[in-house]
């Protein structure tokens, strides 16, 4: 091989390499980018999930108060004090509603006492693993015996 | 890009071959780039189409309301059952169960814009919130109930037959779907049976005014026993729910002194109710209300 033809094949190489180079950067850059924009989607859909699961179980029929039929905008305290042995005995049936998620559970402002009136926690579903993202919205209890309301907050641990 | 048996000849086949396979590679990536970012072969308009389905219902299901959904392009929704539950395939992808979620629609569906309503089911305390989707109206005829859902789903569509009952099964139907009801006055409300294939068919009982409207959409024996599955399972374990409630009512230390519940003699514990779909009737939500009445009269807390 002449001088010019090693030359060339000099030159070959190295526009191959330095292609070669700056096609593996685009590709690393696209697929960063790319798995940034997956990680923001799935973090955007769960957020709708678990925001619309919120909204789900304040409207259920097994959670809310009512009067003779008609329906307000609070947590009947009596029904959640019963709902976790329900749950328990239907948990397949509320795997399906509730979806994935790891625990829901409402927390009450504690007051001294001994009755369900009293109790700090209603544990609503699943059990606590502390993994996961919480999602919370305020929520009015209502305690029918006692014709008294108190303040929760409802929270779900979601998946991510 | 001849190979030529000279010096020179071996730097232009090198060119040749770098040019093709950076070119293939160039290709792939634009395939894969293009493959990423559009509708491949109508897998990504299934996956939207059911995320927003299932957003908008988690969104209208504890709520009464009647909305549209467009899509902008046509779509295919068929509605199955599988093992007692509802599951959705969309554009015949994807396989979706509901979610414990109860929805009438016709087995296929397909257009671009979805009529979608709810309306809940009272028994007399409220079970769920029916969801009812569709294309094309229906032809009504008969003695067809005045409820402005049934307004709403009029159209040029399949006809079906409303009667009042007669306790006659399905002799006397013709060759049409039949819907037979009573009203109560009393309660608002209907209670009656479904013929889905007029006389050729066994009747198929239903309670209330909203599982009435999902007979309408509903266009199969099949389609409507599997949604009765998922009511069946939603009566059973709200009504277990208000059972709890009562019991606690029962046990509770503040309330016996401001209530009588023995009105009547009906109270807390005579509240007992058939979970049976196909047993329900007038009767049986007339005397849980008046249980409910009488407690709430006498000063208790009522059950619902």
């Amino acid at each position: 091989m002449t001088k010019k033809g090693q030359l060339e094949m000099g030159i070959t190489l190295m526009v191959i390499i330095i292609f070669m180079v700056i096609l593996i950067a685009s590709l690393i850059l696209y697929f960063r980018f790319t798995y940034t924009q997956i990680e923001e989607n799935k973090e955007s859909i769960l957020d709708q999930r678990y925001n619309s699961l919120l909204n789900v179980i304040i409207g259920l029929p097994e959670f809310r108060c009512s009067k003779a039929g008609v329906e307000s905008e609070c947590l009947d305290a009596s029904k959640l004090d019963g709902f976790r042995e329900v749950s328990d005995s239907n948990s397949d049936y509320y795997k399906t509603i509730f979806g994935d998620v790891e625990e829901i559970w409402i927390e009450v402002i504690p007051e001294n006492g001994k009755d369900y009136y009293d109790q700090i926690e209603y544990n609503i579903y699943g059990g606590s693993n502390g993994k996961g993202v919480i999602y919370s919205v305020p929520v009015s209890l209502f305690y029918p015996d006692y014709k008294k309301y108190k303040i929760g907050i409802l929270k779900i641990r979601g998946i991510l | 890009m001849v190979l030529r048996l000279n010096r020179k000849g071996i730097a232009i086949s090198f060119n040749w071959i770098f040019s093709m396979i950076a070119g293939v590679l160039i290709l792939i990536f634009l395939v894969y780039f293009a493959v990423q970012n559009t509708d491949l072969f109508g897998n990504v308009t299934s996956k939207v189409v059911s995320e927003e389905l299932e957003i908008l219902f988690s969104g209208i299901e504890t709520i009464k309301t009647k909305t549209s959904l467009n899509f902008d392009k046509n779509v295919e929704l068929r509605f199955s059952c599988n093992q007692g539950k509802q599951v959705l395939n969309v554009n015949g992808k994807s396989g979706n169960s509901l979610k414990g979620k109860i929805v009438f629609a016709p087995n296929i569906v397909e257009s671009d814009v979805f009529n979608i309503a709810t309306q809940p089911w009272n028994v007399p305390f409220r079970v769920a919130n029916f969801i009812y989707l569709w294309d094309e109206g229906y032809e009504f005829s008969g003695d067809a109930p005045e409820i402005d859902l049934i307004e709403e789903l009029r159209g040029n569509g399949e006809k079906i037959v409303f009667a009042l009952d007669n306790n006659a099964g399905c002799a006397n139907s013709g060759n049409l779907k039949t819907i037979y009801y009573t009203h109560d006055e009393d309660l608002d409300d209907y209670q009656g049976y479904v013929c889905f294939e007029g006389q050729r068919s066994s009747p198929v009982r239903f309670y209330g005014k909203a599982m009435m409207i999902g007979a309408v959409l509903s266009d199969s024996y099949e389609n409507f026993e599997c949604v009765k599955t998922g009511i069946q399972k939603r009566l059973e374990v709200v009504n277990d729910i208000y059972y709890k409630k009562s019991q606690k009512m029962i046990a509770s230390p503040v309330d016996i002194d401001n209530c009588n519940p023995q009105i009547n003699g009906l109270s807390y514990t005579d509240a007992e109710y058939s979970t049976d779909l196909n047993l329900l009737d007038f009767d049986n939500v007339k005397r849980f209300e008046s249980i409910n009445n009488n407690l709430v009269r006498g000063g208790c807390v009522g059950i619902y």
